[in-house]
């Protein structure tokens, strides 16, 4: 797990480098060579899509993205850890979906070519199941991990 | 009723503790399912859709240029700067806290990382001086508030997207309103440190080479805010682009001129990044599939001919809106909630006459109020957690400065000029 999450954060925060030189560039080219770069635009939506959906494996591994725990927050011990474990399950199972879904859509896209850089759409639209994919089997991981925890209680 | 269903779904998904993202894809995902006739495939399709936006792009480089700061030595160079110009008021240090706030929120977009740093930064130096932690908290916490609107703002970049406006214009929008807060938040701290006897954090008004020095440890960062503000402003370059501009010049700053800067801390901010741009960009693209639902079920235009069928007046329909974001505001994620809600009350907004860039800067401001009331009050409970004082605490001494924030909030709804004039 740990090491899926840090690979993801790597690729993550090289697209983002690559990202920010690009715009810079872009800037240059346009005031100081008078020949603005035209493929800023459909470059960035394939780096952003691959930097978000990478991003949120690593986001997940570290717990990072946004929850309401108040009501959450007033269950026992317990309880509470035994419901984590239930959304824990629906969420894999929604992002699971979500990535076949993504797969699905990756493949009935793939001859479509963006205008300019003839980059085919499977390659932006395939970071769907990707990231999908992988968020999953981090949340799955924590689930086993409570799950184990929960049963360890009940032996001891 | 569709839309009935689908959001009980998803209230009851954020009730169980389900990541945000995440029950509002249900929600979608559950539409489609049930009422839907168009092929789920369309559902990940509006999911990705807007990360084909590039003014979107400005957020994860606003962010990153944020993260980058607390490396650079800017904000201490700020801070003497803002002791410099309100230190020998009563109340000074709680004074300059907030002038602190208002410039860095003229260079970071996100007002969790500025509380966060501005928490371990002045609070334990005003306790130094004598002021109350609670009361402390309430002033930083409060004073990440101008964040926000003042440009560049993540909520700012969002809102143009959602309701068809330029970022340029709400960002010009954003600096009057920031600034009116500032001054009002202020005026509270000052009051307060008159009635409990703060002491002004310095003795004298500052001489002439004082303030000539002070000048030049802080010009290259003032000139960031110009460059972004301006550059912007005058069309040099696109919201986006000044924010990818802008690191490169915070590089330069943290690296060349001020040399506090390490190469680690260019990689931890990119990984830092990287992990806030996906939990944020997540519940902006799964909303916007659930806004396209609403608008393919015509709620919107519903809700506009039932609101005016009731009321012709701008300015009732801004009391109510005002009044339940407040309450919405203290349950729910603003982000969240801003980019389901303003599709739908655009029609309305339209139709009363009322201009969507004054609308934006009223929800905008509502909803980060609701960060800092409880129960889920995200800058709140942040900067309780890193100063250790108890949410109940911090309310008591933030009265004063929640009665600013509703002047402010009062002021933004009923005097739409202070966001339009610098917009001409």
């Amino acid at each position: 797990m740990k090491r899926l999450s840090s690979t993801a954060v790597w690729i993550a925060s090289i697209l983002l480098a690559v990202l920010i030189v690009l715009f810079n560039a872009a800037v240059l080219m346009r005031y100081v060579f008078h020949q603005p770069i035209h493929f800023t635009e459909e470059l960035s939506a394939l780096l952003l899509i691959w930097i978000v959906m990478v991003g949120a494996i690593a986001a997940e591994y570290e717990n990072q993205h946004l929850s309401i725990t108040v009501l959450t927050d007033l269950m026992r011990e317990r309880p509470r850890q035994m419901l984590g474990l239930v959304t824990d399950i629906l969420s894999v199972v929604v992002l699971l979906f979500v990535a076949w879904l993504g797969w699905r859509l990756a493949n009935t896209v793939q001859f479509k070519i963006t205008s300019i850089l003839r980059i085919s759409w499977f390659w932006i639209d395939l970071a769907v199941p990707v990231g999908a994919a992988g968020a999953a089997v981090i949340m799955a991981g924590r689930a086993a991990c409570t799950f184990k925890r929960l049963r360890m209680r009940d032996a001891g | 009723m569709s839309l009935i269903v689908i959001s009980l779904i998803m209230l009851l998904a954020f009730a169980l503790g389900m990541r945000l993202y995440i029950g509002i894809l249900i929600a979608v995902l559950a539409y489609f399912l049930l009422f839907g006739s168009v092929p789920l495939v369309i559902a990940v399709q509006r999911v990705v859709g807007p990360t084909e936006n590039t003014s979107l792009l400005a957020i994860p480089f606003f962010i990153m240029l944020g993260t980058l700061m607390s490396h650079t030595g800017i904000a201490e160079r700020m801070l003497r700067l803002a002791d410099l110009l309100v230190g020998r008021i009563r109340g000074g240090m709680g004074l300059a806290n907030i002038l602190l706030s208002t410039l860095m929120g003229g260079i970071s977009a996100s007002n969790l990382a500025d509380a966060a740093m501005l928490s371990r930064m002045m609070v334990p130096e005003m306790e130094r001086q004598g002021y109350d932690r609670a009361f402390a908290s309430a002033v930083t916490a409060a004073g990440s508030l101008v964040t926000p609107i003042i440009p560049p703002g993540i909520a700012l970049i969002i809102y143009a997207l959602l309701a068809d406006v330029s970022v340029g214009q709400m960002f010009m929008a954003g600096i009057l309103p920031g600034l009116i807060c500032a001054f009002l938040l202020m005026v509270a701290t000052y009051i307060t440190a008159v009635r409990r006897g703060y002491r002004p954090a310095r003795q004298s008004w500052p001489t002439a080479k004082e303030a000539g020095s002070t000048l030049v440890a802080t010009w290259p960062a003032l000139l960031l805010i110009v460059a972004i503000i301006g550059g912007i402003r005058a069309n040099v370059f696109t919201p986006t682009e000044a924010g990818a501009v802008a690191i490169v010049l915070v590089l330069i700053i943290g690296f060349v001129i001020y040399r506090q800067m390490r190469l680690a801390d260019v990689g931890a901010a990119l990984a830092e990044t990287a992990k806030s741009t996906a939990s944020i960009f997540l519940v902006i693209m799964a909303s916007s599939a659930l806004a396209w639902i609403f608008s393919l079920e015509q709620a919107g235009v519903g809700l506009s001919q039932f609101i005016t069928g009731h009321t012709d007046s701008p300015f009732a329909f801004l009391i109510v809106v005002n009044v339940v974001l407040l309450i919405a505001g203290m349950f729910m994620e603003g982000t969240a909630l801003m980019i389901v809600l303003v599709p739908l009350l655009m029609p309305t907004v339209r139709s009363l006459g009322i201009d969507p860039i004054h609308f934006g800067i009223v929800i905008i401001f509502n909803l980060s109020i609701g960060t800092l009331t409880p129960p889920v009050g995200t800058v709140m409970l942040l900067v309780c957690n890193i100063t250790k004082v108890s949410v109940a605490a911090f309310t008591k001494q933030a009265l004063l400065l929640y009665a600013a924030l509703f002047v402010t909030l009062g002021l933004l709804t009923y005097i739409p000029q202070i966001s339009l004039l610098l917009t001409r």
